[in-house]
């Protein structure tokens, strides 16, 4: 099941039920969905309502909620809807991932923009949408995964027609949302859509000097928020040790104490002490707290997940025939893996504290609907159809 | 050129692209790339590929290399701005025994855990309540249940010092929020014993009264050698029964007593009653919490006035062999002239006036001094200032600026003038020996260290004030102190407190006597004050004579022997 039928197979198994010969949308779904990156998903989503339990408390307390478990609750809520989110995107066809991820793309850069004029603000950033019966949404999270998208068509058209201006369409759109999310101000965002983009760019066949070019814009645009930005100065002098910065300092060392107070195995579930003095325990510092409560083993299980899912699912998606579907899946598990590698860089002190979720671990409504959109587009897009992938190389070999 | 789009239908087929090496035609540039490190998406994942790797290295040396926070109470604070009090798993740091004069322990601390709760992760505080009060004796459910939810802290001391089977019980019951700490506690060996003295200690381990308080430093910097007090176990426990005994007998709302060394200013016994237990003393009423001794100064009256005398024989405003005649009293301002209630045999001399308490005399002798003279007087004695002692809330005098001719002549007794009972047996000790003052201390001396003594009278003065004092207990007012075979030397004082118009109220007393023993060489100051004593049947008044004194002559009764003293004679007896 997990490598496309080869001419010459057996044919014995298509007549047993629930096989290639069910065309039910489920069987069909079973059949051609890619295990690695589902299972991988799932664990996120299952580690992530366990985190919470350690992590929910603390973060209530520090924000002063009534309930203790409120954000454990809510967190659990989110991850259902999150998991139905993926389940039925991944049910989709590339063109309806097309389709969505433009019209998502117009109206998350529409809400963007539009809280950027008149926003809610919450520790300094307009980021935050109110919705009715006490929900937010925060658009950059759907703006990012629809903007690989479309930079994604953008790169496939060119790769259709190289005459297509793929390369400066994509660049145009990154423009338009990092300029977006840059105005917020979300700097570690717009720092990861470039990143993204970077990469896609060079896949599409953008000319190296273009990278180049785009890495020199982004080590000056950091240059001058060094100088222009006050917490941006703090929170660097604070990771190299320059002089500066008492706050911030604690909090990326409060994230080595938790880390080393849980040695091996961890103190346990629901022992964790220096998780409560972490600030965002339950967002920002996730990865923290589980090294505090279960261990090294738990955060190298974190990691091996991010991985797995990540680098295998890259594996997968560079195979890809169909340029989109290639662009847009590598692009988003990019998107994905980048983001929580900064969120583990940042948590073990090797980054500046940069305020960044951990993918489906860290608690956030839009965050996690946001990754639950992005991975199930990568499970609609990596699934097997007739001539999706290249044949590897142990395939060739059968052929031959 | 087309955009291949799968067709989700599509039958499955092998892939058309095999072809032979050599023959291939040029790939189509969408086409995946074949060559993987000509691929940018397979460098994008080798980079990824190397930043988890390099996390979970980080991650391993941080978890396993680095130093582990032994308390996470140890680590700075967090930042500042932060809204909740991380909980302190730290416990109390160890603290130095407390041991008496012969190292009998008096306080010690012990390892016990203590309860506690985090509202902040208590699921139902009504239910947590209930059950821990199921299985935790003393504890109120409903008033638990209150402090779960209304608290604001992270921690809710539910009951310190658990016993093992309520430990075993709450861990059966695995509630969440409710939590064990090891703990240290102080235990007190001897119950309320000198408890102002000792003092007492906070949860957090900090002294927060007494030696506790003032030797917190030395005790826990040393943890394992124990702090010597001053204290003698044997006669502390006799003056605490006795002055217990003296304020049931005269129903006193309140009593001090206290024994200090002669030779060492060394405190042997100090008491204050009503008195509390120190491990218990966040129950302890105020009037309990009250601290006789040194923190609240009193008018004492007329055993003020072998001060006055003193004074006046030092700065030779009176002559030792003058008399005085004192039946036509002593003029005032306003008023009637000032009389003694007793028909005196004129002249009198000073023992005499002393002896049967005269406050004509001392008036007299206090005017002559003036108020430089007494200034001067009080300076050498020690009176004009908080009686020197390490512990904290030494109370200073409460002196008159500037009096009147009427009110120096109220001083010469015993009025108008505010010290602690500590500050005035203080200056008694003036007159135990050549005339200096030994250094106080609530530790007890090494053997052959030096005290520190001040010059306060010359040894002559000395040496006649204890001559006027055992006439005072022989013949005076203070013959229930006078136990045979110690020669007891003192001055009884019966102090009517203030009303309130200003004027004196003789039902509300306060009745002391401040003795030194043995006559033939003081080597210990026993003072006894009684807080408004009321008179037994029969006798008239509660006096200082009839109470104080017979008090301090019980405690010299008992600690005579403890103490070792020894007429002369009888030591001579027993040498064959």
């Amino acid at each position: 099941m997990s490598r496309p039928l080869a001419p010459g197979a057996s044919a014995s198994f298509l007549r047993d039920g629930l096989t290639r010969s069910d065309r039910s949308l489920i069987a069909e779904w079973r059949q051609t969905i890619d295990p690695l990156i589902l299972v991988s998903a799932l664990l996120l989503l299952g580690g992530g309502v366990m985190a919470s339990l350690a992590a929910g408390p603390a973060g209530a307390a520090r924000e002063q909620l009534s309930n203790a478990y409120g954000f454990t609750l809510r967190h659990g809520v989110f991850a259902l809807a999150a998991a139905l989110t993926m389940m039925t995107v991944s049910l989709a066809r590339p063109v309806d991932i097309k389709r969505f991820g433009l019209a998502l793309f117009v109206v998350a850069s529409l809400l963007t923009a539009g809280l950027v004029l008149v926003g809610t603000t919450v520790q300094g950033s307009a980021r935050w949408l109110r919705l009715p019966m006490g929900f937010q949404l925060q658009p950059s999270e759907l703006l990012k995964p629809s903007l690989v998208i479309v930079v994604a068509m953008a790169l496939a058209a060119k790769a259709g027609r190289p005459r297509f201006p793929g390369i400066w369409l994509s660049l145009g759109l990154l423009g338009a949302g990092a300029g977006l999310l840059a105005l917020q101000p979300d700097y570690g965002q717009t720092a990861l859509l470039a990143v993204v983009v970077g990469a896609l760019l060079m896949a599409g066949g953008a000319p190296w000097r273009l990278l180049a070019g785009m890495a020199g814009a982004g080590a000056a645009g950091l240059v001058v928020l060094y100088f222009t930005v006050e917490y941006v100065q703090r929170r660097i002098n604070a990771f190299f040790g320059w002089e500066g910065a008492k706050a911030d300092d604690l909090q990326i060392n409060r994230s080595l104490d938790a880390i080393s107070h849980g040695g091996l195995i961890g103190v346990g579930p629901g022992e964790g002490e220096v998780k409560y003095q972490l600030p965002d325990a339950h967002s920002d510092f996730v990865f923290a707290v589980i090294g505090e409560e279960l261990g090294l083993v738990g955060l190298l299980g974190i990691v091996a997940v991010f991985a797995a899912l990540c680098l295998g699912g890259l594996a997968r998606a560079r195979r890809l025939v169909d340029p989109f579907a290639r662009f847009a899946a590598s692009g988003l598990l990019l998107l994905v893996g980048v983001q929580a590698m900064i969120h583990m860089l940042v948590n073990v002190q090797l980054a500046p504290t940069k305020g960044m979720t951990l993918p489906f671990i860290s608690y956030g409504g839009s965050s996690m609907i946001g990754i639950a959109l992005t991975l199930g587009a990568v499970l609609a897009l990596t699934r097997k159809r007739a001539l999706a992938y290249s044949p590897s190389p142990s395939d060739l070999d059968r052929v031959a | 050129m087309m955009v291949y789009t799968p067709d989700f239908d599509a039958p499955m087929a092998a892939p058309k692209r095999k072809r032979a090496a050599g023959s291939a035609p040029r790939p189509v540039d969408f086409a995946p790339v074949r060559v993987v490190w000509r691929d940018p998406l397979f460098w994008a994942g080798a980079a990824l590929a190397l930043g988890f790797a390099a996390i979970a290295v980080k991650a391993g040396a941080v978890a396993l290399l680095r130093t582990p926070l032994k308390t996470i109470a140890q680590a700075p604070i967090a930042a500042p701005e932060a809204p909740t009090k991380p909980i302190s798993t730290e416990i109390a740091p160890p603290r130095a025994d407390l041991v008496d004069r012969a190292g009998i322990l008096l306080a010690s601390s012990v390892l016990t855990p203590t309860l506690f709760a985090d509202p902040s992760i208590v699921v139902d505080p009504v239910q947590t309540a209930q059950a821990v009060a199921r299985v935790i004796g003393d504890v109120d459910a409903g008033d638990l249940a209150v402090k779960l939810t209304n608290s604001g802290t992270r921690f809710v001391a539910i009951k310190r010092g658990v016993s093992p089977r309520e430990t075993a019980a709450i861990l059966d019951l695995g509630l969440p929020g409710i939590k064990l700490k090891k703990d240290r506690r102080r235990a007190y060996a001897h119950d309320h014993l000198a408890a102002q003295l000792i003092g007492f200690v906070g949860d957090d381990g900090e002294g927060l009264d007494g030696v506790e308080a003032a030797f917190d430093a030395r005790l826990k910097a040393e943890p394992t050698l124990p702090l010597h007090l001053s204290i003698d176990l044997i006669v502390q426990s006799a003056v605490e029964e006795e002055l217990q005994q003296a304020m049931s007998a005269f129903n006193a709302s309140g009593g001090m007593a206290l024994v200090i060394s002669a030779k060492t200013g060394e405190i042997l016994a100090l008491s204050s009653l009503p008195s509390f237990q120190p491990s218990a003393f966040r129950t302890a009423t105020a009037n309990q919490l009250r601290n006789r001794a040194w923190v609240e100064p009193y008018e004492l009256g007329s055993v003020m006035k072998p001060i006055t005398i003193a004074m006046g024989l030092e700065a030779q405003a009176i002559a030792p062999d003058e008399t005085f005649t004192l039946n036509q009293g002593l003029p005032r301002q306003n008023a009637s002239p000032l009389r003694d209630s007793r028909l005196w045999d004129d002249p009198v001399s000073i023992e005499e006036m002393l002896t049967f308490s005269s406050n004509v005399g001392p008036a007299m002798i206090a005017q002559r001094l003036g108020t430089d003279g007494l200034a001067q007087g009080w300076r050498l004695l020690g009176l004009n200032a908080p009686a020197p002692i390490a512990l904290s809330g030494s109370a200073a005098p409460i002196l008159p600026s500037e009096p009147s001719a009427q009110t120096l002549a109220q001083i010469g007794y015993g009025y108008g003038i505010s010290v602690t009972p500590l500050a005035l047996a203080r200056a008694y000790l003036a007159f135990a020996q050549d005339g200096t003052i030994p250094e106080l201390t609530v530790l007890a001396r090494t053997p052959g260290e030096e005290t520190k003594r001040l010059r306060a009278l010359s040894a002559e003065t000395a040496a006649r004030m204890r001559g006027y004092l055992r006439a005072v207990v022989e013949t005076g007012t203070a013959r229930a102190a006078d136990i045979p075979g110690y020669e007891v030397l003192g001055k009884t004082g019966t102090a009517e407190k203030l009303d309130e118009e200003g004027g004196r109220d003789r039902d509300r007393n306060v009745a002391s006597f401040v003795g030194l023993f043995p006559g033939w060489a003081p080597a210990y100051v026993v003072m006894v004050m009684l807080d408004e004593p009321v008179a037994s049947d029969g006798a008239p008044r509660a006096t200082g004579g009839a109470t104080s004194a017979a008090a301090v002559g019980r405690i010299i009764t008992r600690i005579g022997p403890v103490l070792g003293v020894q007429s002369p004679a009888d030591s001579a007896k027993e040498q064959p």
